[in-house]
């Protein structure tokens, strides 16, 4: 069994060709990994921002307006989007060198506080006044609540706040 | 023999300067102990080949990946890790006692092994660890088995080194409760 499995193995490399991958190989997957994980990252980070601003944006214009209503204007494919985008975040953490040795619970809750501490401080600061009449950035602005909102109770409370945010606009 | 003196570090740095000359080596070094392994958590000897010639293989492509300031063992068994558990969620799980394969050679025995009195209970021991969920059996056969600490596996299953530990004893638990062999002075 012993010399069966070395020759067998050694034949096989031989016989099919496999070659070492180089090491510029990895140096680049490397770097595409630290890429992409800084991009889920910031992707994360603007869609919290856009899920806390989208609400607030619309109570502005229909004047106050409680939890409650508050809760049923969060735009929820959005929501999804940002626990996606904070999950896949948090599977890249965890499977970089050496990220499965710190205690892996505490890290993930610091790194979705972070997102959603970063995503809230954007959402309060001027970032979306700045960006929102901008070309192309506008439309996702200017989503119709309508296909956000759930069906019932608040069904009627949305009409009324449609017709004003057309009236507005 | 002119690799026998180097140690597995040394010799895969050697290995990625020459374009994989002196590989053999490792196949030579490795071979028994991740052909062991393999067959503690398949039990199935052709699988276990099988699972070790794609390990060999493996490594022999991604051997450029391997940081040489690190210990080379976790990472050779961290790929035979995951092809194993690959292989095992595609087979049957299930395995009577006497199909349970055995190395031909009784050299490299660990320290749980050298134990043992007989083959037959190592196969009832083998065969009640294989019972257990796989997070304590992977655990198990590594420390008891593989003679790997704890840092060690950590590294090879990628979880901190506390987990390995509230693992170990609640799979020793376990297997306190449920197996016929008294395996007090075992494991």
């Amino acid at each position: 069994m012993k010399n069966d499995l070395k020759e067998k193995t050694l034949s096989k490399i031989q016989e099919e060709k496999i070659k070492i991958r180089p090491k510029s190989y990895f140096i680049v997957l490397k770097i595409m990994t630290y890429i992409l994980s800084a991009i889920i990252a910031l992707a994360a980070i603007l869609t919290v921002n856009l899920t806390l601003y989208l609400p607030q944006r619309t109570i502005r214009m229909i004047g106050k307006a409680g939890i409650a209503e508050y809760l049923t204007l969060l735009p929820w494919p959005l929501l999804v989007a940002s626990g996606l985008l904070i999950g896949i975040f948090i599977h890249f953490y965890k499977n970089y060198e050496g990220g499965y040795k710190k205690h892996f619970g505490l890290a993930a809750i610091i790194i979705v506080l972070t997102i959603i501490i970063s995503g809230g401080i954007l959402a309060a600061s001027n970032f979306n006044e700045k960006i929102e009449s901008k070309p192309g950035v506008n439309k996702l602005y200017k989503w119709n609540e309508d296909n956000l909102v759930p069906q019932g109770p608040r069904r009627r409370l949305h009409k009324k706040m449609n017709l004003q945010i057309h009236n507005y606009e | 023999m002119r690799f026998s003196k180097y140690s597995d570090e040394e010799l895969v740095r050697y290995i990625q300067k020459n374009n994989g000359q002196g590989f053999e080596e490792i196949i030579e070094r490795y071979q028994k102990k991740l052909l062991r392994y393999a067959l503690n958590l398949c039990r199935d000897s052709e699988t276990a080949e099988d699972i070790v010639q794609d390990v060999f293989i493996a490594s022999y492509q991604n051997i450029n990946s391997f940081n040489v300031k690190r210990k080379f063992s976790p990472w050779i068994y961290r790929i035979a890790h995951n092809k194993a558990i690959n292989e095992l969620r595609k087979i049957k799980r299930t395995t009577s006692i006497d199909d349970i394969a055995e190395l031909p050679s009784s050299e490299d025995l660990s320290q749980v092994e050298k134990k043992l009195d007989n083959k037959r209970t190592k196969k009832i021991l083998i065969n009640d660890i294989a019972s257990l969920p796989l997070k304590y059996q992977e655990v198990i056969i590594l420390r008891f088995f593989e003679d790997k600490n704890y840092e060690e596996i950590s590294d090879i299953l990628k979880i901190p080194r506390n987990t390995v530990g509230v693992r170990i004893k609640r799979g020793l638990e376990r297997l306190r409760k449920d197996t016929k062999i008294n395996i007090k002075d075992i494991l």
